[in-house]
């Protein structure tokens, strides 16, 4: 190999090295960027009432056109905006047949205990019938009562509405037992259903 | 003529030393105060009702802005109504949802109930309920005053902090549970 041809091939060489390294300088460099702290968070419907366990009534021995008068107070805790409807989806034996309900929703002083209504305001009239008839008419979610406090459309976080029930025994002798014994109308669970609007 | 010159001049002389001190006075009053070139921390504590206990006001109870440490005498503090609305005693205890863990070893609370003292610790602790509740019968009210502070020994880790925390009440039938 004579002296120009070295010449060149270690010029080649020393071309191809530097092409390589180069290419590998240009492939350090890079760029990126980023969105950071995503996250996501469900809402919340939630329902509380001021029972503390214990029913709105247990009525026993009732007379003809004996009356009963019952407040619960139920506050809405949930993030999101929500109806909550009333219905019972429990079997009412006959005897509700000559129970007489109204249902009102409205305001009462903060200070008044369950199931007391001292100082009850009564916003509207949601539900006047028998107790028969309000558990046939309105047994679940999809009849229950809508209400919502004041003139609201909707349920919003720390609303709180009134519901008093009034229950009278109709003077009807077919509510009397006589030697078979009381009639009763059974226990019953009143429930508010609260779904995200 | 002569006096009435050199009058004129110490007139002049007067009126010049008068208007710098008239201006050094506006720029002296008008300058920022010094500050520490620190921030305080802020703090908002708000309260939510349940079912069986009615709360006024609900919401942010307490607002404390650019809290520093300090004597806990000069904290600021607030006060809320909370009622029984069941038919039943409770006793009533509170635990506090802080928005963040970043104040729960340097904020101090202190809850009193009915002028008595519920808890008083540093933030972290309300994160479980307080070992003291106060009992209402059924209808019955109390006065819930909370107080907020940086104790002195917070020299740093509260600049520029801004905490929400919520007060939970957590009532208990008093002989049994709901």
């Amino acid at each position: 190999m004579d002296r120009t041809r070295k010449v060149l091939l270690t010029v080649l060489v020393i071309g191809i090295l530097g092409t390589l390294a180069g290419f590998g300088t240009f492939s350090a460099f890079s760029s990126t960027t980023e969105n950071r702290d995503n996250a996501f968070q469900a809402g919340t419907v939630y329902l509380e009432d001021n029972d503390a366990g214990t029913s709105m009534y247990q009525v026993s021995n009732a007379a003809p056109l004996d009356q009963v008068q019952r407040c619960i107070r139920i506050t809405y805790l949930g993030s999101l905006p929500a109806d909550v409807r009333l219905y019972t989806a429990s079997s009412i034996n006959p005897l509700g047949d000559h129970i007489d309900l109204v249902v009102e929703k409205g305001t009462m002083p903060a200070g008044t205990a369950f199931p007391g209504c001292t100082g009850f305001s009564s916003e509207a009239t949601l539900f006047t019938g028998t107790l028969s008839g309000f558990a046939a008419s309105h047994g679940d979610y999809a009849t229950g009562l809508p209400a919502y406090p004041g003139a609201g459309t909707s349920w919003v976080q720390n609303d709180t509405l009134v519901y008093r029930f009034t229950l009278t025994l109709r003077d009807d002798n077919a509510a009397n037992g006589q030697g078979a014994g009381p009639l009763s109308t059974g226990p019953h669970t009143y429930t508010w259903e609260a779904r995200d609007q | 003529m002569g006096t009435g010159t050199r009058t004129d001049a110490r007139l002049r002389g007067l009126g010049l030393v008068a208007g710098l001190a008239a201006a050094a006075a506006i720029v002296a009053g008008g300058r920022i105060p010094p500050g520490d070139g620190r921030l305080g921390a802020d703090v908002i504590v708000a309260a939510s009702p349940r079912g069986e206990l009615g709360v006024r006001p609900v919401g942010p109870v307490l607002t404390a802005s650019d809290l520093r440490p300090g004597d806990p005498a000069d904290a600021p503090s607030a006060s809320m109504d909370v009622v029984n609305q069941t038919g039943v005693r409770l006793a009533v205890h509170v635990r506090g949802l802080p928005s963040s863990a970043q104040l729960d070893g340097l904020l101090w609370l202190e809850l009193e109930a009915g002028g008595r003292s519920l808890f008083r610790g540093p933030l972290g602790e309300l994160r479980r309920r307080t070992e003291h509740a106060f009992i209402l019968d059924p209808g019955e009210g109390t006065e819930l005053t909370v107080r907020a502070w940086l104790p002195p020994s917070a020299t740093e880790g509260y600049e520029g902090r801004v905490e929400q925390v919520g007060l939970s009440f957590e009532p208990v039938p008093v002989g049994g549970t709901p």
